[in-house]
């Protein structure tokens, strides 16, 4: 299973990552020239916020307890696959809004109108996430968890990773950990 | 070794395949006293009001039960427990052993005693059955009375006015969704359902159900209600949501202790310790009352299923607690409350933007989150449902920012939480 790690140390909050998700993954004509003049407005699966010291590029952390996952009462979100990303079907979306109740890190977003909501899919069926292409410095490194693992023990930077349950940790950095956790292993 | 689950919801689903994901071998069974493979009950207003087809409220296709080598016997109630013996009492007058036993028999409506409420045009919601019958009422009837002003009330008022019919909603508390909202946050819900259309009377009790003779058929037909103080409100049939009650009735007489609930402890274990149970029929401990509740909301019941599901199977996982939650659309209007909404001891945060039908309440005590309403405005409602799940502590939370609409993660860490 391949996950976006991010290096917050490399982020200039530039916003490149959502630009080009909402191009390519939410608008009708994938061109940036047209899509600004797209009514719905097409939307990105990504979000940078603003920190202490520098930006978070926050998409979902696809947490392996998830608890949106629990809490979708239609089967629209589902895994292809045990540990794979988590994904929606809009078909069977409804809007009742109980993931966005329950996503600790607000990661999915409730489209009021359309009663569907957004979130990142990991871009599965392309090649690699968009976000990742598009991060002109480098913060946003997609890769399969062994390799993850390498690259945090380097200890070369700040990072957010996916979310485990059983380290309660997806986002490493003394600030920003988060006490996160559904059912744990004792 | 045999593994037997009592109801086949979102509780017993999942326990199931939790159990199936550490023990490939032993048998699992599962009985449902339903027709059907798992359907969502939540998505039943939907259906009614024709937004979501029948095929569509299957969660589980006959595949998932092949597939993990589940034993499914629908139609089949378990209508006693004897957990000295190890046994089960079948509908179909057999008798079965099980090793280990997982009680996830969901919750029964709650009927009040109303004179005339035993009729056949009075009618409850919680079986796709009920939302068949419901559905064909609707098509032959013109005017309901809901008893009652809880979620499901409101969600199936939503979808029956959509179909066409005239709506009357009767409501006990002070207010519509008291579980859920104070009395604020009510007040911009009501005025937006009053603007739909529909006739709510709050702080009123039905006192008679009327009938009268139908010509089509022996049975009376419902004509009206009759609520204190003696005013009548025509209608043709009558719906009643006064929430659910456990379904415990398996387990009367039996060592397996009852409260409100089957008080389960950390593992989702009864007082007998290989009898599990598990969802809307389990008592489990509330995070932030600290007090045992039964919380009957899908996410918790799929929650408490999985680790049911793991324990039973021998792997140890523990369930830290539940939370009150529940969220809500109602006529376009996004609802979500967690935890506590309100109350003296505590401090609330609150930003209310009534012409927009925009509403945010955070509920503090000292340094920690304690509960939370959004109406209108729902996006990072699960941030703070994820404050109340921990229970961290928080320094200053003035300066949180819970109230700003763009409210979202990099905040709560720019803040040092």
């Amino acid at each position: 299973m391949k996950e976006i790690l991010v290096n917050l140390d490399k982020c200039l909050g530039c916003k490149t990552c959502e630009l080009r998700c909402a191009v390519e993954r939410s608008s009708k004509s994938k061109s940036l020239y047209s899509a600004v003049r797209e009514n719905p407005k097409p939307l990105p699966r990504i979000d940078v916020q603003s920190i202490k010291d520098g930006y978070l590029p926050l998409q979902c952390r696809h947490c392996e307890e998830a608890p949106c996952l629990n809490a979708c009462p239609t089967g629209a979100l589902f895994r292809k696959e045990d540990n794979g990303p988590v994904i929606v079907d809009e078909n069977l979306c409804v809007g009742c809004w109980m993931c966005v109740m329950t996503c600790p890190f607000g990661a999915i977003t409730p489209l009021l109108e359309r009663k569907k909501i957004i979130k990142c899919d990991l871009c599965v069926n392309m090649e690699r996430p968009v976000c990742v292409d598009a991060c002109p410095t480098g913060a946003l490194v997609y890769c399969d968890t062994q390799s993850a693992k390498l690259i945090l023990e380097e200890k070369k930077g700040n990072f957010i990773q996916k979310v485990f349950s059983d380290t309660s940790e997806g986002i490493r950095r003394g600030l920003l950990k988060f006490d996160y956790k559904q059912g744990s292993s004792s | 070794m045999r593994y037997v689950i009592i109801g086949n919801g979102p509780a017993g689903i999942n326990a199931a395949e939790a159990i199936r994901k550490v023990d490939k071998k032993n048998q699992i069974i599962i009985f449902s006293d339903e027709p059907y493979p798992a359907y969502s009950r939540v998505l039943l207003p939907y259906f009614i009001g024709q937004k979501v087809s029948k095929e569509k409220l299957f969660i589980r296709g006959q595949e998932f039960y092949e597939k993990n080598d589940i034993a499914l016997y629908l139609g089949t109630k378990v209508l006693k427990v004897n957990s000295i013996q190890n046994e089960l009492f079948l509908s179909n007058t057999r008798r079965l052993n099980y090793d280990k036993l997982l009680i996830a028999t969901g919750g029964l409506p709650k009927i009040p005693f109303i004179e005339g409420i035993d009729g056949n045009e009075v009618v409850t919601l919680r079986k796709l059955e009920d939302g068949e019958k419901i559905l064909s009422l609707a098509q032959k009837k013109k005017r309901v009375v809901f008893i009652g002003g809880g979620l499901i009330s409101l969600k199936l008022a939503e979808a029956l006015h959509s179909l066409g019919l005239d709506i009357s909603i009767i409501v006990s508390s002070n207010w519509i969704l008291s579980r859920m909202l104070d009395e604020t946050g009510a007040q911009i819900v009501q005025k937006h359902l009053f603007s739909q259309g529909l006739r709510i009377l709050t702080n009123q009790n039905v006192q008679r159900i009327l009938t009268e003779a139908n010509l089509e058929s022996k049975e009376r037909k419902i004509s009206g209600i009759i609520i204190e103080g003696g005013k009548r409100i025509s209608c043709d049939f009558v719906f009643i949501g006064k929430g659910v009650l456990p379904n415990t009735d398996l387990v009367q007489g039996d060592e397996i202790k009852i409260e409100g609930g089957i008080p389960v402890d950390e593992y989702m274990r009864t007082n007998v310790n290989n009898v599990f149970a598990a969802g809307d029929v389990a008592e489990t401990f509330d995070k932030v009352s600290k007090k045992s509740i039964v919380s009957a909301i899908w996410p918790m019941a799929c929650e408490q299923g999985k680790i049911a599901g793991y324990n039973m199977a021998g792997i140890r996982k523990s369930y830290r607690g539940s939370i009150r939650m529940n969220a809500v659309e109602l006529f376009g209007l996004p609802i979500v409350s967690i935890g506590l909404s309100g109350g003296k001891r505590y401090k609330e945060l609150i930003n209310i933007v009534p012409e927009e039908k925009k509403y945010r309440k955070i509920v503090v005590e000292k340094d920690r989150v304690k509960g939370a309403i959004f109406i209108g405005n729902i996006r990072a409602s699960g941030i703070i449902a994820g404050l109340i799940n921990s229970q961290k502590k928080l320094i200053d939370v003035d300066r949180l920012n819970f109230l700003s609409d763009h409210l979202c993660y990099g905040d709560l860490i720019r803040r040092g939480v």
